[in-house]
């Protein structure tokens, strides 16, 4: 087995991720998605929330600026980091009782903990999207892109007529329903472009081929599919 | 240079300092040509030299100083002297939320009401385009008065804006102060919009109700992870007596997505609110925040009258309670009366011989006064108590004040036949409505004085009626609380059926709150598009109709629509937040039965009357247990309704007698009286929007009598007048 120690894998990682200015704000932009893992691989409970705390430390102290590192996706450098201070912590806690099953399990762990990685991940990405569409529409004038992709989202059953009246009210300016379907069409397309923009930022030399494939890894080709050669 | 080099900073002299916190010092000074005290906060001179975040800084200030809410700390100057940028607010006399809490937990409903009137700071300050962006139990006043202030509007974006990206989340436990308030996406870095605010507030409500911060670490990188990653702590977990509601209400505006919290301040208030309104439905908060804290933490309180006089208890689920739960037996009990006598008997024998005693003294006092009375209004008047006459020789003015406000009779509505009880005119003055004995609901030309319309319903014995620019509210013996869209013509909404009859009615000046007062309860309702909506009743009763809610006679609303006051028939008057229907202030130690209503123009003090000849009284409610001071000059009047004409000038029109008389309030004298023949005694008044003419209205439903009577207003100066 490759020793890698915590402390390596942290200074791997590094602000030369293109759009990452602040990786302590990203980090909080992931924070569920680390929460999650770390609760995964550390069963127990106390465990998990000394790791977490742990990593933070780590994230404060370093700031992910190292050199000479290998560089691919942002998420995989995240997940590395969580591992190996899991690792570093439990060994200084347990040194007798941490057996060498334990220890797999985490540097090698199930497919449950990888799905919730996944999960979570996907999930901050969308809620990203999500938020940039909003702010897109506040300071845009007269947008209604997220409060369309919105009621459509959430009324899936209910007719372009049905929601064009409910966006009327919501709103206070009139919408009539093939004007709701425009939009719509629109902002599925500028959501769409969002959630490509915020994948490639976790990527190192994001190309056509890595963002499509960061996204079918995420299951998030489904949302962007129609429109990844526009956001592409 | 030092401020403690020279103390002043431009026209304030610096007093003393009051405090430091994250965004700055703060002083005690004097404005030196206003000559008032002030709180100035100097802010921390890496913000004063960074030119975009004075800029910002400067911008946020001038939009916090058109902010103008009682639940927002005034901002009365922004400047910068000396290279130092500073704040010059209101100086609030009170302690923080932070500083509340500190000492001993709040009872949930305090907590509550707290948050609410912070929550109120806040629709203000978002509905001006505010977001204040550092929500916290430190910036959360609580005046010595009770009231509520959001502080420090503006400056935590000036502040962000001074440092760098990376600074603003890296050190914002030093720079920023806690971030156990701060929500997820300032957490982010990301834009904050008003429902960051809901989240900080949502926070600081378990802070207030648990007496520590939803995610208690120490170290600021590990709690902005838990805002942005752990599950909404439950209150409950640490307070397990915690209503659910408290729970949801957190866990609401805690949440992680803005999308799923509250979406506006307004909502969160109305979550508040109901909650507090299902305190007030069940049991009794006391006024006045420290009563609640007091007895419901078991703590020593003043008894006084007014708890005296408000036979239910406090939340007992909170209190744990020293308190008993029938204040009124406490009282008798303290009448000790000797052994050997037997008891029915003797309080019988002495209730009877106290009554008549009592009635002897009454007789006398009433003659007495109306003998003074009559001797003092005819030494200043030169045409008094004339009887029938023509409305320009009818009509005396007794002028103390420099400027007085005169009735002129104009007319009377034609052709009614029966007892009018309410009248109400429209918002633009050019009509009037009347509610009849006969079950009429009619709307009047008041220029032509001719019936345009009569609403019809199935109502019998309409007792009070009240009008908006949308609506036209009414009811009576049936019960039935009747509302009409006056533009549309469309049938009567049949909105509620009360327990008890319906006596009075009112709706606020902004046309958003409608205040029902019933024979046996007090209800409050929304008025919105759709017609109204019950937020419910704002008080109780009980079958020893003790409860300030027994006849109420008069529900009125202050003119910027905050309070509500109403009367009852047993002796106490009361004043609600009209928002949410919550108790603020009661007087329940008058000495006979209460009929009429209003506020004044000065802020929180209002004017009722009394029946039994005890005239009028006037109150400041916003001071704690302050009493009521009679006006002298009205006593030996019943006070049917009262209407307020001038700065300091009520007419009052009385019950039987059949005068209109008008009354300065700080001379504590009568300045006019005016009487146009009726057929018989007078039930109620109306001012119209502009105050330039008043209605008056009555009858007698034994003869099948009634009437509506039309005066104008005049302001005259004291010398035109005499």
């Amino acid at each position: 087995m490759n020793q890698v120690t915590p402390k390596s894998v942290l200074e791997q990682i590094s602000t030369c991720w293109p759009m990452i200015s602040n990786p302590v704000q990203f980090v909080m932009r992931y924070a569920r998605a680390i929460q999650k893992y770390v609760a995964a691989i550390v069963r127990d409970p106390h465990d998990a929330e000394e790791v977490a705390q742990d990593f933070l430390v780590r994230v404060f102290d370093k700031s992910f600026c190292p050199e000479n590192v290998s560089r691919g996706r942002f998420r995989d450098y995240l997940k590395s980091a969580v591992r190996y201070v899991a690792i570093s912590h439990l060994r200084k806690r347990r040194a007798v009782e941490l057996s060498e099953e334990m220890l797999a399990s985490i540097i090698q762990p199930d497919s449950d903990a990888d799905l919730a990685w996944t999960h979570e991940w996907q999930s901050c990405v969308l809620e990203r999207a999500w938020q940039s569409l909003e702010l897109y529409q506040q300071q845009t004038k007269d947008n209604g892109f997220y409060s369309v992709l919105r009621l459509h989202t959430d009324h899936p059953q209910k007719s372009s007529e049905e929601l064009a009246t409910q966006f009327a009210e919501q709103l206070g300016r009139p919408l009539r329903a093939d004007a709701f379907r425009q939009q719509l069409r629109r902002a599925r397309k500028h959501f769409a472009k969002l959630i490509v923009a915020e994948v490639r930022q976790t990527l190192q030399n994001p190309t056509a081929q890595t963002v499509e494939k960061e996204l079918v890894d995420l299951l998030l080709m489904p949302y962007v599919r129609e429109f990844l050669t526009v956001a592409d | 240079m030092a401020i403690d080099d020279d103390r002043k900073l431009g026209k304030y002299l610096l007093q003393s300092r009051l405090g430091q916190g994250g965004m700055g010092i703060v002083y005690l000074a004097t404005d030196t040509r206003l000559r008032r005290d002030v709180a100035i906060k100097v802010l921390p001179k890496a913000m004063a030299s960074n030119a975009d975040a004075v800029k910002r800084f400067f911008r946020e200030a001038r939009v916090a100083a058109r902010l103008n809410h009682p639940n927002v700390v005034a901002v009365h100057d922004v400047d910068q002297q000396r290279g130092l940028c500073f704040l010059v607010m209101e100086l609030v006399k009170g302690k923080t939320a932070a500083e509340l809490i500190s000492l001993e937990c709040l009872p949930w409903p305090e907590a509550t009401q707290l948050i609410a009137d912070a929550c109120r700071g806040l629709v203000a300050a978002h509905e001006a385009g505010l977001v204040h962006r550092d929500i916290k139990p430190s910036n959360i006043m609580r005046t010595n008065d009770g009231l509520v202030k959001l502080a420090d509007f503006g400056l935590a974006k000036a502040a962000d804006d001074s440092l760098t990206a990376k600074e603003s989340v890296t050190k914002s436990g030093m720079i920023l102060g806690t971030p156990h308030y701060m929500s997820p996406e300032q957490c982010r870095g990301e834009p904050t919009d008003a429902r960051s605010d809901l989240y900080s507030l949502g926070a600081t409500y378990f802070t207030l109700l648990t007496r520590q911060p939803p995610y208690p670490d120490s170290q600021p990188m590990q709690i902005m992870f838990a805002h942005c990653s752990k599950p909404v702590p439950d209150p409950r977990s640490i307070r397990a007596e915690l209503p659910e509601e408290c729970a949801a209400i957190v866990a609401k505006s805690m949440a992680k997505s803005r999308a799923d919290r509250f979406a506006s301040a307004k909502e969160m208030l109305a979550a508040l609110n109901a909650l507090l309104l299902s305190v007030r439905q069940t049991n009794f908060v006391l006024p006045g925040t420290s009563e609640v804290g007091n007895i419901a933490t078991g703590a020593t309180a003043p008894v006084d009258s007014l708890v005296v006089n408000l036979p239910t208890t406090v939340n007992q689920q909170t209190a744990g309670m020293a308190r008993a739960d029938n204040p009124t037996a406490t009282l008798s009990s303290s009448v000790r009366w000797p052994d050997w006598i037997p008891r029915t008997n003797i309080r019988n024998v002495a209730i009877v011989l106290t009554a008549l005693f009592a009635i002897g003294i009454g007789i006398w006092f009433w003659y007495s006064r109306e003998t003074a009375q009559l001797g003092n209004e005819s030494a200043n008047s030169s045409n008094t108590r004339s009887l029938g006459l023509s409305p320009s020789a009818n009509n005396s003015r007794l002028g103390s004040a420099s400027n007085v406000e005169t009735l002129s009779f104009v007319g009377e509505l034609p052709g009614i036949e029966s007892e009018v009880r309410g009248v109400a005119f429209s918002h633009d003055g050019k009509s009037v409505f009347s509610a009849s004995r006969d079950g009429g609901v009619r709307q009047w030309n008041i220029s032509e004085r001719k019936m345009t319309r009569e609403f019809l319903s199935k109502a019998k014995d309409v007792h009070a009626v009240a009008a908006s620019k949308r609506w036209l509210a009414a009811g009576g013996e049936d019960q039935i609380l009747w509302l009409w869209e006056i533009e549309s013509r469309q049938p009567a909404i049949e909105v509620s059926k009360l327990p008890s009859p319906i006596m009075s009615l009112a709706i606020s000046p902004n046309g958003e709150r409608l205040a029902v007062g019933a024979a046996n309860s007090i209800e409050l309702y929304e008025l919105n598009s759709q017609g109204a909506r019950r937020i419910g009743e704002v008080t109780n009763s009980d079958e020893r109709r003790e409860m300030p809610s027994y006849m109420v006679h008069c529900v009125t609303f202050s003119p910027d629509s905050r309070w509500l006051a109403a009367t009852s028939w047993s002796k106490t008057v009361g004043v609600w937040n009209a928002e949410n229907g919550l108790l603020h202030a009661v007087r329940g130690d008058q000495a006979h039965d209460l009929m009429s209503v209003t506020f004044l123009p000065q802020q929180d003090r209002l004017i009722f009357g009394a029946h039994n000849n005890e005239g009028l009284f006037v109150w400041n409610f916003s001071e704690k247990n302050s009493a009521s001071r009679p006006l002298k000059s009205s006593i030996g009047r019943n006070v049917r309704s009262i209407a307020v004409v001038g700065s300091d000038s009520v007419i009052v029109n009385g019950e039987w007698d059949g005068v209109i008389r008008s009354y300065a309030i700080a001379d504590d004298t009568v300045v006019g009286r005016f009487q146009q023949e009726t057929k018989s005694g007078a039930t109620n008044m109306a001012v119209s929007p502009d105050g330039c003419q008043i209605v008056t209205c009555g009858g007698d439903a034994k003869y099948s009598r009634g009437y509506v009577q039309i005066w104008s207003v005049k302001k005259e100066s004291k010398g035109s007048t005499e």
